[in-house]
């Protein structure tokens, strides 16, 4: 469900391959792998740096208005991949969560923007597996 | 509004094995008007496409695989895929339908339905990459079980994120209790579907899909989808299927005296209940699960961690697939027992209801001596035998040894054996029943002799009648607050049930989410469901209209098969008065039975006497086509 409601308020469509957040299902164990931005959590930094490793892939990163930024007021790492970006896909392939992927039906990169800080996804989430809230180990 | 198709994709996917021509077709507009999705788009196909007498397993049979129109968006409950095709002699159409995430997956890949005819010259898989389509050897899978298929597929295609459907060793071999097992946990159990795949050679179809699903009306169906799931999730009834699927009903029907123990030998009141109740079962769940976009996750993946069966995992052990038919029906009290012979099923695409129903037949007849261990190769049959029953199922998928005579189910296994081994055997339309005592259960009984597929609760089994409803609720919608089990007074109640289930059916909704359970949604709310999403106008009425427009055509295409109100009836052991446990004697009153089962006809607007369609009820529903074959076949019978 959280990825139908995330399609279609990114896209005004229904589509599991266009959500920007995603589940990954094995059942023969029983697990699920939910995909999703973590917005700059620890865990997300490259070795040494105090970047995320997916903006510290982006090569152009020191450029002026880079495509891959964090915005701190809102906590968000923003992803503007029409402005300035090549989309070499370096950015996608440094996350360890899977969370920057390519929008089919867009044919371009997309990721979670925590919908200005209402996530729909949080919002049918009836078991409460996605919860919208600042962690301990956020910058 | 923008110009298009809304909800639906439009286009159908038409393999021919025989062939191997593979094309994308236009979904007919008057088709998806009329029929909605699912069911209703199957039952119209199969009606034009096959000629009357056709042997299930020939070439000219076609499989379908359908979603709803609402499948694949935000809708509550859209996974259902309906499958169908002709199949065995006095079921004819054989319908089932199941959740997980392969019907929705098909919608993304850009189909509504896929058609499958003819038959390949050797064991294949089709392959759904979107708008790349292939069929691909599976010799090296023909054997194999559904698990092992799924992974190997999986390995093959370089992808986890594939939804396959495949039919184990008892599909291969043409048994009738074959299924198709999607998402190695969820079976399109019903009716022997898996057979017919196999008859074709199929092993598997597997699909990815990467487009997104268009609606007429998004926001309006977000926030409306929204609003459902908010009333779902508050309703009694949430909580109780969150936590434990339907495994509650098993002591319920016991302390009732609704389930029929070993073979309709006692009801209820039998002493290894309490030890496979919820409680016992849901110790060994891990985690919910749940189809795609539904709040409800009433399945579990289930670990047992010791014992014989140490290491065994799994999905979705239900009342009606693994406590009733593994447990009461073989008297199986091992909790860890069901949970392996659940996934023994599925594995092997062994139908969890008809299997074990035919075996408890045949544990009767060892019982009663009709069998000896020298017929069951060497197995005791004995009520309870866990290992009998493990052995029974590979064999039985297999059709080795004593599986080959039970193999085409339980009146050709007593054809075969005689020394009065029928008078065991419950029928319905030659399905094998079990499970329920509906002698106490008059709706269901009803229901049982009356629907598409026989026997079968989710055609519409009145669960009102065990649970009860608002008196003033009963009284508008069905004339009557006499809801009682044993009252007679049930055409109407029935009738009301099976419509919307069929309509959920149609439109690919699972019945979970409806009144037919106690949840909120009935006609009304898969009405506006299905305006949102295809732009068309709809209402309560509308949508019931269509499932009675698909429960017409149904009920044609069984007429032009033979089958009349003689058929149905319940036959056998089903039909004695219940020996053992609560109301000892008691038995149907077939003369009230009878009246009932008039009023029923009436109702439905066929002949009281023969059961077929009345032309004026055909025309009615635009199906002036089929109101001129009946009348023809009908003259040529006479002839």
């Amino acid at each position: 469900m959280c990825e139908m409601a995330c399609s279609v308020a990114k896209t005004g469509k229904f589509s599991s391959r266009s959500s920007r957040v995603w589940i990954e299902t094995d059942g023969r164990i029983g697990k699920d792998l939910p995909h999703v931005c973590r917005q700059n959590v620890k865990a997300c930094r490259a070795p040494g740096s105090p970047l995320p490793r997916c903006m510290a892939a982006c090569p152009l990163l020191l450029e002026p208005d880079p495509p891959i930024s964090w915005d701190e007021t809102s906590g968000v790492v923003q992803l503007r991949p029409r402005r300035s970006c090549p989309e070499c896909l370096a950015c996608a392939e440094a996350c360890r969560f899977g969370a920057i992927r390519i929008d089919p039906a867009e044919g371009r990169l997309v990721k979670c923007d925590l919908c200005g800080g209402d996530p729909e996804c949080v919002k049918v989430c009836v078991t409460e597996a996605i919860r919208h809230e600042r962690g301990q180990d956020h910058a | 509004m923008p110009e298009g198709i809304f909800g639906w994709k439009g286009k159908v996917l038409e393999i021919d094995l025989s062939s191997g021509r593979i094309a994308a077709e236009p979904l007919d507009e008057s088709l998806r008007t009329n029929y909605l999705g699912g069911r209703g788009l199957n039952a119209r196909r199969l009606y034009d496409l096959l000629a009357p007498g056709l042997d299930p397993f020939s070439e000219e049979n076609v499989v379908l695989f359908t979603t709803g129109p609402m499948a694949g968006t935000l809708a509550p409950g859209n996974a259902r895929l309906s499958v169908a095709a002709k199949t065995f002699e006095k079921i004819h159409l054989g319908i089932s339908n199941v959740g997980g995430r392969f019907g929705p997956e098909l919608k993304f890949a850009g189909y509504d339905q896929i058609l499958i005819r003819g038959k390949a010259d050797s064991p294949v898989y089709l392959w759904i990459d979107d708008g790349k389509v292939e069929l691909r050897s599976a010799t090296h899978l023909w054997g194999k079980d559904t698990w092992e298929t799924e992974a190997l597929i999986q390995e093959e295609l370089g992808a986890r994120n594939v939804q396959i459907g495949s039919i184990g060793p008892a599909g291969e071999n043409l048994t009738r209790y074959a299924c198709i097992i999607f998402n190695l946990h969820r079976a399109a159990g019903e009716t022997g579907l898996g057979a017919i795949l196999g008859s074709k050679n199929l092993k598997a179809i597997a699909v990815r899909g990467t487009q997104p699903v268009e609606v007429a009306d998004a926001e309006a169906l977000v926030r409306y989808s929204k609003e459902l799931i908010q009333r779902i999730v508050k309703n009694d009834f949430y909580s109780l299927i969150a936590d434990y699927g339907t495994l509650p009903g098993a002591t319920f029907y016991d302390m009732m005296g609704y389930l029929a123990v070993k073979n309709y030998g006692q009801a209820g009141d039998w002493e290894g209940t309490e030890k496979i109740g919820a409680v016992q079962i849901a110790k060994y769940f891990r985690k919910p699960v749940a189809c795609f976009g539904c709040p409800i996750h009433c399945s579990h993946h289930f670990r047992i961690t010791e014992g014989p069966f140490k290491g065994e995992e799994g999905a979705k052990p239900e009342f009606s697939t693994t406590q009733v038919p593994f447990g009461a029906c073989l008297g199986v009290d091992d909790p860890e027992a069901l949970l392996k012979f659940l996934n023994v099923a599925n594995r092997l695409g062994i139908n969890t209801r008809e299997f074990p129903y035919i075996l408890s037949v045949a544990m009767d007849w060892y019982e009663n001596g009709i069998l000896t261990i020298e017929d069951t190769d060497g197995i005791a049959l004995e009520w309870g035998n866990v290992d009998a029953v493990l052995k029974m199922m590979e064999k039985g998928a297999r059709r080795e040894g004593f599986g080959e005579v039970i193999a085409d189910g339980s009146e050709a296994a007593a054809r075969r054996i005689g020394k009065g081994a029928e008078r065991f055997v419950s029928s319905c339309r030659g399905v094998q029943c079990g499970g329920e005592e509906v002698k106490v259960l008059i709706g269901t009984a009803l229901n049982y002799v009356t629907a598409t597929i026989p026997a079968h609760v989710e055609e519409g089994m009145p669960i009102v009648e065990i649970k009860g409803l608002d008196a003033q609720e009963a009284l508008s919608k069905f004339g009557t607050d006499d809801l009682d089990p044993l009252s007679y007074n049930k055409a109407r109640v029935t009738a009301y049930y099976q419509d919307l289930c069929l309509a959920c059916d149609i439109l690919g909704v699972c019945k979970f989410f409806t009144e037919w359970t106690g949840q909120e949604m009935s006609f009304q709310e898969l009405a506006r469901l299905f305006e949102t999403s295809t732009g068309i106008p709809a209402d309560g009425d509308s949508i019931r209209r269509a499932s009675h427009r698909v429960r017409n055509v149904e009920r044609a295409f069984l007429v032009r098969e033979g089958i009349t109100r003689s058929d149905d009836v319940l036959t056998g052991k089903v039909t004695e008065p219940i020996p053992k446990g609560q109301r000892v004697g008691l038995t149907l009153d077939r003369e009230r039975f009878r009246k009932l089962c008039d009023e029923y006809y009436l109702l439905r607007g066929w002949d009281v006497a023969t059961g077929i369609p009345l032309p004026a009820t055909l025309c009615d529903l635009g199906l002036e086509d089929i109101a001129r074959d009946l009348e023809r076949s009908k003259l040529k019978g006479q002839s």
